[in-house]
């Protein structure tokens, strides 16, 4: 870390360029990993000037990993100090999704994200970190475990395991909406 | 090693249902725009529509400070940067202003000719080579001038270095005291004196970058980019554990300019 801070700054390009390429991955990671919605943007950026200033120490190609790095670092530290939040104060599903057509669907994906938030606060984190990287990013395993730092086989049984744990909780949840009528 | 079928591919079921749902999730048009402003990338943001030369990251320094200024000002950029002569400190021609004080006076900097050649020349940015004849930004403009027929190309490139930008701000700000400055030319110097109070936040100055922020409303009576200027006061606080500070910032930015692209991270921080 500290050879990461010793190091020359990164060019204004690289710099631009890491936003424009991964916020979304960034954004989404750090939403999935238990921000809320209210806070994943100022999550996001605290993560891309965190970067901005170590960017200069990581080897080309390898940007996605260090954000990667970087983001599990500030969504812990946000989940301590603000807590997760579920409901938005000042910005409605309206407002964020309003392209979307149908008012019905979006209501209903609206519940599903924040239904699958839960499911996903309630997985191991080791558990959770590698489900979403597979899940959500669509990283193969061989990806993940270059970015968790961990072996191959280790990546692949935690996955194993992920999948199950999550496939229990929403056989869980499915029969408590059905025992509710219908409501998630 | 084969990876299984993700569960966002199955056709049905409840698990490909929530996993659809995170997988749709995108985060709103603000976020990259505010991180890339927090970076000092604020021209990039906009450079699509019509910064010409913004769209080299290098350039950022320099079209920023246009394109921020008219965010900020709720205008829009619909020109580019151009320097229709060598001899003025800055020339904005084009740059189509909707509405509001700025317009016009950008635009009456931006046509007017200007008395002496060579004021500053700021070359490739690459090379990191600001020229500024202080001479030639020597307070006094005669009331009009002949048009310049055989003004030299442009020399004010779109690729700004830091140093360069700086180089503006103290030939802009020189003659800050004189009752003749233009209105663009004032926007100008607000620009970069913003942009150097961002340049030191994002140097870890942050004693020095609050204190330039702080002066900026006394400095600038018209104050076009204060909610900028607040927006950079609440990073700033918020790096520095100074909680109160911030809150006071967000309030004032909320209650003064409730529409600014920065009025939704300020009313975050006061909910919580």
């Amino acid at each position: 870390m500290d050879e990461l801070e010793s190091s020359p700054p990164a060019s204004p390009d690289r710099i631009a360029g890491l936003v424009r390429a991964h916020y979304a991955f960034v954004w989404r990671l750090l939403r999935r990993l238990g921000i809320g919605e209210g806070d994943a943007d100022d999550a996001a950026q605290r993560v891309f000037l965190t970067a901005a200033e170590r960017l200069g120490g990581v080897e080309k190609g390898r940007e996605r990993a260090f954000l990667y790095g970087v983001a599990l670092n500030v969504g812990a530290r946000a989940r301590r100090s603000v807590g997760r939040r579920r409901e938005e104060p000042f910005e409605s599903a309206g407002e964020r999704e309003a392209p979307e057509p149908n008012g019905e669907q979006l209501l209903e994906r609206r519940q599903a994200r924040a239904l699958l938030d839960r499911l996903l606060d309630e997985m191991p984190e080791d558990l959770r970190v590698v489900f979403v990287l597979f899940e959500l990013e669509e990283l193969s395993t061989r990806q993940i475990a270059e970015l968790c730092e961990i072996p191959v086989g280790t990546a692949a049984s935690r996955l194993r395991r992920a999948r199950d744990d999550f496939e229990e909780r929403v056989a869980r949840a499915e029969a408590r909406r059905r025992s509710t009528g219908g409501e998630r | 090693m084969t990876d299984p079928e993700r569960f966002s591919q199955r056709s049905t079921g409840l698990a490909a249902e929530l996993l659809r749902a995170g997988a749709d999730d995108q985060p709103g048009p603000d976020g990259m725009q505010q991180t890339l402003v927090a970076l000092g990338f604020s021209g990039v943001v906009l450079s699509s529509a019509g910064v010409a030369g913004a769209a080299s990251v290098g350039s950022a320094p320099l079209t920023s400070a246009v394109s921020a200024s008219a965010a900020t000002s709720g205008l829009t950029t619909a020109g580019a940067i151009k320097s229709a002569s060598a001899t003025l400190v800055i020339k904005w021609v084009g740059i189509g202003l909707v509405g509001g004080v700025g317009l016009a006076s950008v635009a009456s900097v931006a046509a007017r000719p200007s008395p002496k050649p060579s004021a500053v020349v700021i070359d490739d940015a690459r090379s990191s080579t600001a020229h500024v004849n202080r001479a030639a930004v020597t307070p006094t403009l005669p009331e009009s001038r002949p048009a310049v027929a055989d003004s030299p190309a442009p020399q004010l490139v779109a690729s700004a270095a830091p140093s360069a930008l700086h180089a503006v701000a103290v030939a802009v700000e020189s003659r800050l005291t004189n009752s003749e400055l233009e209105v663009g030319e004032l926007l100008a110097a607000e620009v970069a004196y913003v942009d150097r109070a961002r340049a030191r936040l994002a140097a870890g100055q942050s004693s020095q970058g609050l204190s330039l922020l702080a002066g900026y409303e006394q400095k600038f009576r018209g104050a076009r980019l204060l909610p900028e200027v607040l927006f950079l006061q609440i990073e700033a606080y918020e790096r520095t554990g100074q909680s109160n500070e911030a809150r006071n910032a967000a309030q004032r930015l909320v209650a003064d300019f409730p529409k600014s692209p920065h009025a939704g991270r300020a009313r975050r921080l006061l909910a919580r």
